[in-house]
């Protein structure tokens, strides 16, 4: 029970993630690198909020990060991946790691490399004489709603369907005089806020380090590729289900057998379902 | 170890990995490697399990990982290379944790130790240098043979059809898969190749060289520096082994040995970065 709740948190984090990286990737084609960054990126953000500025309220300074994560995604995609739209997907590919390689150099200069802690208390809840801790709860309840606010913003909201109709045709969406500009930084919004959530949930459980980012990003990777690449309900259902077994391996093994175990039964079922779960058509999203 | 042997050294091992990775497998496909570190890493276990635990000779276990490597590759080719460009890239990183996580349970994280060099022809090759000359050296120019007289072969310009246009290759009856293996298991054995060297020049393993971050690095500069040329995959030996070193040299940076890691770290971002943005064409070589 407990490494089903746990896998089920870990597997909610992963799906935080792998939704920024689907969003960008089904508008923008290409591999962003650089997302996992964002992530220790944000979770370093509330650090430096709640520690060094001292906002007394931890769930305020979490809030800033979000918004300020946010508007560093903005930048990011404005300085290294506006410029080379036009060029072919493996610049942005290229500047993606270039970027990732300076974030966390950087993050290494001013934090150091020594592991951090992000809050010195971690409050437990005790229900049918079973002890849980309430930053997982916290998780699993906040991921269906966002996902469900996700799915039906996509779907309604005018904002959404701009995003879908950069997906499914730029050029198109462009002639019809949808602000493209506008929409892929709002996306990068989203996607980077996301991956600061994750971030301060990952830094709540086990600590601040530079490279905290990489391994999640390539699982987050690993997930909505296995989901069937710029699928959102495939993400859900498959970080779910990555991250409970991802659990159970390192319940039953170790760290790095769970690391290999992992990446093999997605390179199993890649193998044996040539595209992923949820291919997306191209009218729905 | 002499430092300026040692520099020559990586150079001349990755210029062998860069020529498999850029020149074959990007130059010459349109297969996205990016875990191709792998082989690097099957290269030196295999090299590194037979001489160390079997008392092989070392030149017989560079032929048995070199013939290693091209069957795995050869499997994992025909198993995967069905697929589109973007799900097999995480086929290929899956392989390089893989294969690190087997290495590190296999000999724990410090990786083999005490590989003994073999001899040429009766010659020791303890000296760094004269490891270089008689043993790096014949290889590197023997993958730049191979590779020019590749050029003129019938067999390259099937190649570049395959990778320019698919469809155009079936309508040739040129079955794309097929030809997407042979590259795949070129390029790999190249790679493992490299690995095998390399574990003998270092005398051992080192499982730093096989994480994924370097993987990604050396794939990233092979896509930069030039794909399909020799010009290519020498800037980009260059650029992976010598531009950091001579940062290292410019920056002498205070405190500690990772504060200044750090500091090349960014420099090497940030110049990465903004070559990326003024280089009107990526890469930089290209035919």
């Amino acid at each position: 029970m407990d490494n089903l709740i746990h896998g089920l948190t870990i597997g909610s984090i992963i799906a935080f993630v792998a939704f920024g990286y689907a969003l960008i990737y089904s508008i923008l084609r290409f591999i962003n690198f650089a997302h996992g960054e964002i992530i220790m990126v944000g979770a370093y953000i509330c650090y430096f909020l709640y520690h060094t500025l001292g906002i007394s309220s931890f769930f305020l300074s979490c809030f800033f990060a979000m918004l300020i994560t946010g508007m560093v995604g903005v930048g990011l995609e404005k300085i290294a991946f506006k410029p080379l739209r036009n060029r072919s997907r493996l610049s942005m590919l290229l500047s993606s790691l270039a970027v990732s390689l300076i974030l966390q150099s950087l993050a290494s200069l001013i934090f150091g490399t020594s592991p951090r802690i992000l809050t010195d208390f971690d409050p437990t809840i005790t229900v049918l004489s079973k002890t849980f801790y309430v930053r997982e709860i916290v998780v699993m309840i906040v991921l269906p709603f966002l996902a469900i606010a996700f799915f039906l913003s996509l779907k309604y909201t005018q904002i959404g369907l701009a995003i879908r109709a950069i997906a499914s045709n730029q050029a198109r969406a462009a002639h019809i005089g949808i602000p493209i500009n506008t929409i892929i930084s709002i996306s990068f919004f989203i996607a980077s806020s996301l991956a600061c959530l994750a971030g301060i949930a990952l830094g709540m459980e086990g600590g601040l380090t530079p490279s905290m980012g990489f391994k999640y990003s390539i699982w987050a990777f690993a997930v909505s590729v296995i989901a069937g690449l710029g699928s959102m309900k495939g993400v859900l259902i498959g970080g779910l289900l990555y991250g409970i077994l991802l659990n159970y391996a390192i319940a039953y093994g170790s760290g790095l057998f769970a690391d290999a175990l992992s990446l093999v039964a997605v390179a199993l079922i890649l193998l044996i379902r040539g595209k992923g779960f949820f291919q997306i058509k191209l009218r729905e999203f | 170890m002499d430092y300026l042997a040692s520099v020559s050294a990586h150079i001349l091992l990755y210029f062998i990995f860069i020529a498999g990775l850029g020149k074959y497998i990007l130059g010459k496909s349109s297969v996205w490697s990016i875990g191709h570190i792998a082989f690097w890493g099957l290269g030196g276990l295999v090299v590194g399990s037979l001489t160390v635990d079997f008392g092989v000779n070392a030149w017989i276990a560079l032929l048995a990982s070199v013939l290693f490597g091209i069957i795995i590759s050869f499997l994992i080719g025909l198993a995967s290379l069905r697929l589109d460009g973007d799900y097999f890239v995480i086929l290929s990183v899956s392989l390089s944790e893989l294969i690190r996580v087997i290495a590190i349970e296999y000999r724990g994280p410090g990786g083999f130790n005490g590989i003994i060099r073999p001899t040429f022809f009766g010659v020791s090759l303890e000296n760094d240098w004269l490891f270089i000359v008689l043993a790096l050296c014949p290889f590197v120019i023997a993958t730049i043979i191979i590779t020019l007289r590749l050029e003129q072969l019938h067999l390259n310009r099937i190649f570049l059809l395959v990778k320019e246009n698919e469809i155009l290759a079936k309508s040739f009856r040129y079955n794309p898969v097929y030809y997407k293996i042979l590259i795949f298991c070129i390029g790999s054995f190249f790679a493992t190749l490299s690995g095998g060297l390399y574990s003998l020049f270092i005398r051992g393993t080192d499982p730093s060289t096989t994480t994924l971050y370097q993987g990604v690095l050396l794939f990233a500069i092979s896509l930069l520096s030039g794909i399909n040329t020799l010009k290519g995959v020498l800037l980009g030996a260059l650029l992976f082994v010598a531009a950091p070193r001579m940062l290292e040299y410019i920056i002498t940076a205070p405190g500690s040995a990772t504060y200044s890691y750090n500091i090349i770290q960014l420099v090497y971002g940030i110049l990465l970065l903004i070559v990326v943005l003024l280089t009107s064409r990526v890469p930089v070589y290209q035919k």
